[in-house]
């Protein structure tokens, strides 16, 4: 029960993320503003500055290590 | 009868940008030929040339590609519009304005080999044994690579308003994987690791994964 509780709460989660997007996306076509940031733009901006480009660099990194070397 | 095709092409330098029509070039010249460019919706522009002072002052060149569709480029801001910075347009129909069928196979060649290289190197390190030395120098040093490589490529796009959904997700996703985290077992509390480690479980689907993982640090490093 707990493992579909879990398992139902990444699904939610997954799909406003992908809501989101969707609906950022559609936005941006159709020319409204202010709109919602895509996934892509949100990292754009996360780039911007050096201190969190550095950081989205370290944690990709370490994402990577964590599932390819350590699993 | 079809729309009027808009192009805009937008300089950085003063945050302006530069409108015309048809197949008009950039700085305001003469077709090169036919009246209408017959694309109601996307047109090539290649942006590797600079555009007399009248519009920039920047000597900067621009090599880039870019497929832009009107509608999608007229209703963007200013900052959006501007990751254009001097610019021609192609009528699509070969002569001067195309980019060369030369230059474009060579780069089709390099693109196959470089993606080949990554392919195999994904397969040989998702191979290698967890928890070694040289599955940790594989991953990590690959990863090193790739974003080196991508940090040499040109900067791409300018957002324009805050992700307070993504933020939200984001949280919350923080905080249902530290819940699951702290509790056992693991079967019934599974963190994304866990299940991504599920997900990877053949190898096929980790040296995939591991080639994605790849391209994306190119990306990420991208500024």
């Amino acid at each position: 029960m707990s493992r579909a509780v879990t398992l139902v709460g990444y699904a939610v989660l997954a799909g406003a993320l992908a809501i989101h997007e969707v609906a950022a996306r559609t936005a941006r076509r159709r020319g409204r503003l202010p709109r919602p940031m895509t996934l892509g733009e949100l990292l754009a901006a996360a780039k911007r500055t050096r201190i969190t480009w550095w950081a989205l660099l370290a944690a990709w990194l370490w994402l990577g290590w964590h599932v390819f070397a350590r699993a | 009868m079809r729309p009027a095709l808009r192009v805009v092409v937008a300089g950085i330098v003063y945050d302006e940008s530069l409108e015309f029509g048809g197949d008009h070039r950039a700085h305001g010249g003469a077709a090169p030929r036919r009246e209408n460019l017959g694309l109601p919706d996307d047109v090539l522009i290649e942006l590797d040339r600079q555009v007399p002072s009248s519009h920039e002052t920047s000597p900067e060149l621009c090599s880039t590609v870019c497929h832009v569709h009107p509608q999608r480029t007229l209703g963007m801001t200013a900052p959006e519009r501007g990751v254009w910075r001097h610019g021609r347009a192609s009528d699509g129909w070969g002569g001067e304005d195309s980019v060369s069928v030369q230059s474009g196979s060579i780069r089709g060649v390099a693109a196959t080999i470089a993606t080949a290289g990554v392919l195999l190197y994904a397969w040989w390190a998702t191979g290698l044994r967890p928890f070694t030395g040289g599955a940790n120098v594989a991953v990590v040093g690959a990863g090193v690579v790739a974003m080196v490589i991508g940090r040499a490529a040109p900067v791409t796009t300018t957002p324009s308003s805050p992700p307070v959904g993504a933020r939200a997700a984001g949280w919350m996703g923080l905080f249902a994987e530290l819940v699951a985290y702290f509790q056992h077992p693991r079967y019934e509390h599974p963190t994304v690791s866990s299940l991504v480690n599920s997900a990877l479980d053949s190898h096929i689907a980790r040296w995939v994964a591991f080639a994605a993982w790849l391209v994306a640090a190119a990306g990420l490093a991208r500024r």
